[in-house]
C-alpha cells in the first residue's frame, strides 16, 4: 500500500529559548502504527509532541496532516483528525465525568448544538474501555489521580480521531492499570486503524507496546525507526546518560539501570 | 438532545423574572391598580406606569442581564471564579467619565455619553497594554486590568475630594449604582440581544476554555480568537450596563455562580440562565430600593449586595452539604 501517511514532518526545526529540540527531522506516521517518544527530562519530548499537534509553531520545516499543511487548518478540523492527552490535567470549573468525556465530541458538533444519542453512546463506550463507566455521574473532583487520568484518556477516545497523541499516558496509574490502559489503547488503534504517538518514561513499556520509537538525545539528535533497531542498549545509555543492563525475559526485552 | 434540567430551570427563572417585573411595576409612591390603568388610559396612573416605571423596570432587567452575562464571560476568560464585570477596570473608566460629567453639572445624556466613553477608553487601554510586545495571556490581562482599575479608583477619589458638597450625593449614588437616570432606550436591549446571542453561540467553546486553554485548543477551539471575542463582548456589555445605571455591584459576580450551584454548569444553560437571573435580581433589588423607605429611594447597588450576600452564602452552604453526600 502506498497510502499517504497520516502525519508527515519535513525538515522540522524546533527550538525553545536556545535549546535545540530537533534539527531537520523527517518523520512519517502511518495508520495503525504505535510510536513512542523516549528521552531524558528536558530533552523536549512534550515540545515535540505539541509541535506535531499544531499547538506550537515549528521554527522551521513543515508538518502535513493527511497531506494538508497543519498550521493553515482551522483548529476544529485538526481536532477531528488529531487528539491529544496532556501531561497535566488542569482543574477547571466543576464538571461530572460524563460531561467531561462528552467534551471530546466537541469537534464533531456545530455551533450551539447539544450532544445527541450517538455522542452519548460514544462517550459511554469510551468510559467502558477505560474501565471508569461506573463513575459517569460522579464529580471529577471526587476521583483519584489515576481515575482522572483514565477519564482524560476516555475523553481522547471519544474524540474518535485517527491520530492519538499521549503525553505520559501512564501518569498516576498503578502497575496493573499501566498495562491495561496501554493494551486497550493499542487494541483501539488496531481496530480503528488509528496511529498512536506517546511520550513514555518507561523504556520497557515502550518496547513492549510500541512498534516504532523516537529516541531523543537532548541535543537535537533523534533516532527513529522500528523499536528493534532504535531501542538498543548503547543508544539508550547515551540518551539517558545512565549505564543499563539488558535482560531477555518471558515478557520481552527489558532494561534495568545498573 | 437538551438535558432534562433545562425546562424546570428556565420555568423557574422565567417566573422569577415575571415576579420581579410585577413587583417593580407595582412598587412606588403612588399605588396603582390594574383596573385604573385600563379604564382610563390617559390617567396620571397610566402615565406613571408607562413613562416612569416601565422604562425603569426595562432598564433594570437589561442592566442586570448584561452584568450577569459579562460576569459569566469574564469568569471563563480569566479562568477565575472571583472575576466580575468590573475586574478589568471598565467600570472605573466609566465612573471617572461620569463623575467628570456630574462635576461639570451635565445632563443625563452627556453623563451617559461620558460614562460610555470612559468605559471604552479603559477597554482600549487594557487591550493595548496587556498585549504589549508579547503574547496576550490571562495573567497579563488580569494584572493590567487590576492595575488600571486601581488607577481609576485613585482618580475617582480625587474627583470626589475636589467636588463641591452639593454634587457629592449624586456622585455617590452613581458610584453605588442608580437606576434613577433610566430612560427607555432601545440601544441597551439590542446590545443585550446581540451579546446574548453571540455568547450563546460561544457557549460550547466556553465549556472547553473553562477546562484549560491547551485542552480547549486540542478540542478544536481557536483560543486567541475566542479570548479576544470574550474580552470585547464582556467589556461592551459592562460598558452599556454601567452607562445605564452606574456601578451596580455583585450581580455580575453572583448570578453565574448561583446557577452553577443550582447545577447549570454547562454554559449552554448558564449563559441564558445567568442573563435571566441577573435581570430578575436587579428588578427585585430596584423594587425594594424604591419601596423600603418610600418615598425616599436607596441606591439599588446597596440592595443588590444586601440581597445577594445572604442568598449566595445560603446556596454555597447548601451546595457544600450536597457535595458531602
Amino acid at each position: 500500500m502506498t497510502e499517504a501517511p497520516l502525519l508527515q514532518a519535513r525538515d522540522l526545526d524546533i527550538q525553545i529559548a536556545d535549546i535545540r529540540v530537533s534539527h531537520g527531522l523527517d518523520l512519517a506516521i502511518g495508520a495503525g502504527q504505535c510510536w513512542c517518544i523516549l528521552g531524558r527530562n528536558g530533552a523536549g519530548k512534550t515540545t515535540l509532541l505539541h509541535t506535531l499537534a499544531g499547538l506550537r509553531a515549528p521554527d522551521g520545516g513543515s508538518i502535513r496532516l493527511r497531506g494538508e499543511t497543519l498550521g493553515a487548518l482551522p483548529r476544529k478540523r485538526v481536532a477531528r483528525q488529531l487528539g491529544i492527552l496532556f501531561q497535566h490535567q488542569e482543574d477547571g470549573f466543576p464538571a461530572s465525568v460524563l460531561e467531561t468525556v462528552l467534551q471530546g465530541r466537541h469537534p464533531h458538533l456545530r455551533g450551539w448544538q447539544w450532544e445527541g444519542e450517538e455522542d452519548h453512546a460514544i462517550a459511554r463506550r469510551a468510559l467502558e474501555i477505560m474501565g471508569v463507566a461506573d463513575f459517569a455521574d460522579r464529580d471529577l473532583h471526587t476521583l483519584s489521580g489515576g481515575e482522572r487520568q483514565r477519564v482524560a484518556i476516555a475523553t481522547l477516545l471519544a474524540q474518535q480521531t485517527p491520530l492519538l497523541f499521549l503525553d505520559e499516558p501512564t501518569n498516576h496509574l498503578d502497575l496493573h492499570h499501566r498495562i491495561e490502559v496501554l493494551e486497550r489503547l493499542r487494541e483501539h488503534g488496531r481496530e480503528q486503524g488509528a496511529a498512536l504517538l506517546m511520550v513514555l518514561h518507561d523504556i520497557n513499556l515502550a518496547a513492549r507496546f510500541c512498534d516504532h520509537a523516537l529516541l531523543m538525545h537532548g541535543d537535537a539528535r533523534i533516532d527513529q525507526g522500528p523499536c528493534e533497531s532504535v531501542l538498543n542498549t548503547g543508544a539508550l545509555e547515551t540518551a539517558f546518560q545512565h549505564p543499563l543492563v539488558e535482560l531477555d525475559t518471558p515478557a520481552g526485552r527489558a532494561w534495568l539501570p545498573r | 438532545m437538551t438535558p432534562p434540567r433545562a425546562l424546570p430551570l428556565f420555568t423557574v427563572l422565567g417566573l422569577l423574572a415575571a415576579g420581579g417585573l410585577w413587583l417593580s411595576l407595582s412598587t412606588g409612591a403612588a399605588p396603582l391598580t390594574l383596573s385604573d390603568l385600563f379604564s382610563r388610559p390617559d390617567s396620571l396612573e397610566a402615565r406613571i406606569l408607562f413613562e416612569l416605571r416601565l422604562p425603569r423596570a426595562a432598564t433594570a432587567f437589561v442592566t442586570g442581564a448584561l452584568l450577569a452575562l459579562a460576569g459569566a464571560m469574564m469568569q471563563v476568560l480569566l479562568r477565575n471564579p472571583l472575576a466580575d464585570p468590573y475586574v478589568l477596570g471598565v467600570s472605573g473608566g466609566a465612573s471617572a467619565g461620569a463623575l467628570l460629567a456630574l462635576l461639570a453639572g451635565a445632563g443625563t445624556l452627556l453623563l451617559q455619553g461620558a460614562a460610555f466613553a470612559g468605559a471604552l477608553l479603559s477597554t482600549f487601554l487594557v487591550f493595548v497594554l496587556a498585549r504589549g510586545r508579547g503574547q496576550w495571556n490571562t495573567t497579563r490581562l488580569l494584572l493590567t486590568g487590576v492595575v488600571l482599575a486601581a488607577g481609576w479608583g485613585a482618580l475617582i477619589s480625587l474627583l470626589l475630594a475636589i467636588s463641591p458638597a452639593a454634587r457629592l450625593q449624586g456622585m455617590l449614588f452613581w458610584l453605588m449604582g442608580d437606576l434613577g437616570y433610566a430612560q427607555l432606550s432601545l440601544g441597551g436591549g439590542l446590545v443585550l440581544l446581540a451579546a446574548g446571542a453571540l455568547a450563546l453561540r460561544l457557549a460550547p467553546s466556553l465549556n472547553l476554555l473553562a477546562g484549560g486553554e491547551l485542552r480547549a485548543a486540542s478540542l478544536g477551539v481557536d483560543i486567541d480568537r475566542l479570548r479576544l471575542t470574550l474580552y470585547l463582548l464582556a467589556s461592551l456589555a459592562t460598558a452599556v450596563a454601567v452607562t445605564q445605571a452606574g456601578n451596580i455591584g455583585f450581580i455580575g459576580l453572583i448570578a453565574p455562580h448561583m446557577l452553577r450551584l443550582a447545577g447549570a454548569r454547562d454554559h449552554r444553560l448558564l449563559i441564558p440562565g445567568a442573563a435571566l437571573l441577573g435581570g430578575a435580581l436587579l428588578l427585585f433589588a430596584d423594587a425594594l430600593a424604591r419601596g423600603l423607605i418610600a418615598p425616599r429611594q436607596l441606591p439599588v447597588g446597596v440592595l443588590t449586595a444586601l440581597l445577594g450576600v445572604p442568598l449566595f452564602l445560603f446556596l454555597l452552604h447548601r451546595g457544600r452539604e450536597a457535595g458531602r453526600d
